[in-house]
C-alpha cells in the first residue's frame, strides 16, 4: 500500500516533468471520453425531454384516434379532423370521464408589418387552456365570450412576440397580426412549459375562420383515476363508433406503449452513436500506449538504476501502470467535463433539460482507469522486464 | 596474523567465486569476458580489482553485484548461493546486500538528493520516517547534510559521487561495489572520494573497487590484477595504507602492466 502511494508521487512528478508530452498523450482520451459522454448525455437529455413532453399530458389520459379505411385517406395541408362537437357531447355521457381535451393544430404564417414568422397554431377550448397552465406575462387571457367565438383574438408565446419585433404596441391598443392573411388581435402574451416556442393559441370556435371545417383533430379523455382507463377506453370507442357516420373506426392510442417505444428508440440510437464514439477511445488508448513506450525507452537508464537498487519486476510494472492510469484518468476527467459542457450547451439551445448524471461520471472515470491499465500494460511490462545490466548501459 | 594465515581462513570468506566464466555476444562478435575466475573476499577487506579496459574486470564486478549472471561457476555471498536464487530473491539481494557505485553516478536527475538516497529504502519497504531520518544521517556523514533539497545537477561531480555513496550505504549492505568511481572526477575530488572509501573501510565496510588507474587501486589493501579475463596476481599490501606509499611487491607488478 505504501508502495502505491510512493508510485503515485513518482508518477505525478514524472507526468508534470513532461507537461506538453503528457498533454498530447491524453489528447485522444480527452476527445474519446468527451465524445462518448457528450453523446450519452445528449441522448439522455433528449429522452428526458421527450418523456416530459409525453408526461405533459394530464394524468389518467387516453388519446382517441380515428383510423380511416384506405379509401378515406386524403392528403391535405392540415391534419384530418374526424371528431365533431356531436362526438364530444356523446362522450360526455360517459360518467367516468372527468375532462375532455379537444385540440386542433396546424402550422401557419404570421405577419406583423414587415416582420414575419412561421408559428404553430393551436385551437383549443377553455378546458384545455386550464390544463396548459400558461403564464400570462402581458395582457390577459380570453374572456368567456371570446372562447365562444365572439371576437378574433389570439394569445401568442413570448418567443413569437420577440420574433415579430419590439415595435408591437402594448396589448389592447390594437396590435393586429395576420395569420395566413387573416387579421387577429393579440390579447395576451404567455409562456408555458409544455407549449412550443413560436406558438399561437386561438379559441377553437374560431377555427373555421382559417380553415374550412370546424371538426376536431384530436381528442384526449381524462378519467378520475387510473382504474377507470380500461373501461373508459371501451366505452368511448363504442360510443364514437356507433354515432359515427364515417367508414373508419375509432381506437384508443396506447400512450404507455408509445412512451416505451420512444424510450427504446432513443436508447438504441444513443447506444449506437455512443458505441461509434467509443472507437475514438480505442484510438486514444493506442496513443497512450505509444507514448508510454517512448517514455519507457527514454527512461531505460532510470529503470536500470532502480533495478540495481533492488526494484523488482512488480515494482517497475506498477510504477508505469500507475503513471499510465493517472494519465488516462486525468484525460478522462477532462473529457467528461468537456462532454458534459457540450451536452449542456446543446440542451440549452434545444431547450432540453440539462443533464448531469452522476453514474455517467462515475462510469467515465472508471472506464478511463481501465483504459490506462489495459493500454499501459504492454509498455509497463517492457519496462519491468529490462535487464539491469543492459538498461544501465543505455545511453 | 601473518599473510598466509589470513588467506587460509577461506571458510570465513564473505564472497566465494569458484570457476566463474562469462562470454557474451556483442553483435556478431563473441567476446570472452572472464575465464574460470576463482576468488575469495573476506569481510572488512578493501579489494582493488585493477586492469586495462576490456580485461573483464567490469564484467566480474557486475556478476558480484548480481546485475549480471555468470555462464558457469558458482558465486556464494554471505552464505547464499546466488545462482540458485529466484528473480525476487535476487532483487532482495541487490537491495539489501549490495551497494553499487558507478562511474557516471547514476543518480535520478529529477529528484532531490535526499530522495535519491531514500530510494533503496523505498524498495526495502522502510517507513517514510525511517527513510528520511536515515537518508539525512547518511548525507550528513558524507558531508552533504545541508544540501538535501538540491538536485544532482546542482552539485559538482565529487558531490554527486558522495550522494551515490550515501545511497549505496542506505540499506547497510554487506559490500560496497565501486566501478571506476573516480573516472569522471578531477584529481582533487577523486582523492576526496577515495579517502571516503578508506574511511568507510576502516569503519568496517567491505569495499570492492574496480579501476584501471594504479593510484586509485593503491587505496585498497589488496590488489587483484586482471588481464584478458584472468587473475594475473592477487597481492595483499602491507599494513601501510598511506597514499603514495606502496609495498615493493605491488610496485613491481604495476611496472609489469
Amino acid at each position: 500500500m505504501k508502495i502505491l502511494i510512493e508510485n503515485f508521487e513518482i508518477a505525478i512528478s514524472s507526468i508534470f516533468d513532461h507537461k506538453l508530452r503528457s498533454l498530447l498523450t491524453i489528447f485522444g482520451i480527452v476527445i474519446g471520453v468527451g465524445a462518448v459522454i457528450g453523446v450519452v448525455a445528449i441522448g439522455r437529455g433528449g429522452e428526458s425531454m421527450l418523456k416530459s413532453n409525453l408526461a405533459g399530458q394530464q394524468e389518467n389520459t387516453l388519446t382517441i384516434i380515428y383510423v380511416p379505411n384506405t379509401d378515406d385517406f386524403t392528403f391535405e395541408k392540415e391534419a384530418p379532423a374526424y371528431f365533431s362537437d356531436k362526438d364530444i357531447i356523446a362522450l360526455r355521457t360517459i360518467d367516468q370521464i372527468k375532462q375532455i381535451y379537444a385540440l386542433n393544430e396546424s402550422t401557419v404564417d404570421v405577419t406583423y408589418y414587415q416582420n414575419n414568422s412561421g408559428a404553430s397554431l393551436k385551437g383549443i377550448d377553455r378546458t384545455y387552456w386550464n390544463a396548459v397552465k400558461a403564464n400570462i406575462i402581458e395582457g390577459r387571457a380570453f374572456t368567456d365570450e371570446e372562447w365562444e367565438g365572439g371576437k378574433r383574438v389570439v394569445s401568442i408565446t413570448e418567443r413569437l412576440a420577440g420574433k415579430l419585433g419590439e415595435e408591437l404596441p402594448p396589448i389592447g391598443a390594437g396590435s393586429i397580426i395576420y395569420i395566413n392573411n387573416e387579421p387577429f388581435e393579440i390579447t395576451g402574451i404567455y409562456t408555458s412549459k409544455s407549449e412550443s416556442d413560436l406558438g399561437i393559441i386561438i379559441p377553437r370556435s374560431l377555427w373555421p375562420v382559417l380553415y374550412d371545417n370546424d371538426n376536431i383533430q384530436s381528442v384526449d379523455v381524462q378519467t378520475y383515476n387510473a382504474d377507470q382507463l380500461e373501461l373508459v377506453s371501451k366505452k368511448a370507442v363504442d360510443v364514437l363508433n356507433s354515432t359515427s357516420t364515417l367508414d373508419g373506426h375509432y381506437e384508443v392510442l396506447n400512450q404507455e406503449l408509445f412512451k416505451t417505444i420512444l424510450t427504446t428508440v432513443t436508447r438504441v440510437m444513443t447506444s449506437v452513436v455512443g458505441g461509434i464514439s467509443s472507437i475514438s477511445l480505442v484510438v486514444g488508448g493506442v496513443g497512450v500506449m505509444n507514448m508510454m513506450l517512448v517514455s519507457v525507452t527514454e527512461r531505460t537508464r532510470e529503470i536500470g538504476i532502480r533495478k540495481a537498487l533492488g526494484a523488482s519486476y512488480q515494482n517497475i510494472l506498477i510504477q508505469f501502470l500507475i503513471e499510465s492510469m493517472i494519465l488516462t484518468t486525468l484525460g478522462g476527467m477532462a473529457g467528461i467535463i468537456i462532454g458534459l459542457v457540450f451536452a449542456n450547451v446543446v440542451a440549452y439551445f434545444a431547450e432540453w433539460p440539462p443533464l448531469i448524471d452522476l453514474p455517467i461520471i462515475g462510469i467515465g472515470v472508471l472506464f478511463s482507469m481501465v483504459i490506462g491499465i489495459f493500454f499501459g500494460l504492454l509498455p509497463a511490462n517492457r519496462a519491468a522486464r529490462k535487464k539491469p545490466i543492459e538498461a544501465l548501459r543505455y545511453e | 596474523m601473518k599473510d598466509d594465515d589470513f588467506y587460509e581462513s577461506v571458510s570465513e570468506a564473505m564472497i566465494t567465486l569458484t570457476d566463474i566464466s562469462k562470454l557474451y555476444q556483442n553483435g556478431a562478435v563473441e567476446v570472452t569476458a572472464i575465464k574460470q575466475i576463482s576468488l575469495n573476499i573476506k569481510k572488512g577487506e578493501f579489494v582493488s580489482i585493477m586492469g586495462p579496459s576490456g580485461s573483464g574486470k567490469s564484467t566480474l564486478m557486475n556478476i558480484i553485484g548480481c546485475l549480471d549472471t555468470q555462464d558457469s561457476g558458482s558465486y556464494e555471498l554471505d552464505g547464499i548461493q546466488i545462482e540458485s536464487l529466484q528473480e525476487k530473491e535476487l532483487d532482495r539481494v541487490r537491495n539489501q546486500k549490495i551497494g553499487f557505485i558507478f562511474q557516471s553516478f547514476n543518480l535520478l536527475p529529477k529528484q532531490t538528493i535526499l530522495r535519491n538516497v531514500e530510494l533503496p529504502m523505498i524498495y526495502g519497504l522502510y517507513s517514510r520516517k525511517e527513510r528520511v531520518e536515515r537518508a539525512q544521517l547518511l548525507l550528513d556523514k558524507v558531508g552533504l547534510g545541508d544540501r538535501i533539497k538540491n538536485r544532482p545537477n546542482e552539485l559538482s561531480g565529487g558531490q554527486r559521487q558522495r550522494v551515490a555513496i550515501a545511497r549505496a550505504l542506505a540499506m547497510n549492505p554487506s559490500i560496497l561495489l565501486a566501478d571506476e568511481p573516480t573516472g569522471n572526477l578531477d584529481t582533487a575530488s577523486a582523492a576526496d572520494i577515495m579517502h571516503l572509501f578508506s574511511q568507510l573501510n576502516e569503519e568496517g565496510t567491505t569495499v570492492i573497487l574496480v579501476t584501471h588507474d594504479p593510484q586509485i587501486a593503491d587505496y585498497g589493501t589488496r590488489i587483484v590484477l586482471f588481464g584478458d579475463g584472468e587473475i594475473r596476481s592477487d597481492v595483499r599490501k602491507t599494513h601501510d595504507r598511506n597514499v603514495g606509499e606502496t609495498s615493493g611487491l605491488t610496485r613491481e607488478f604495476w611496472h609489469r602492466t
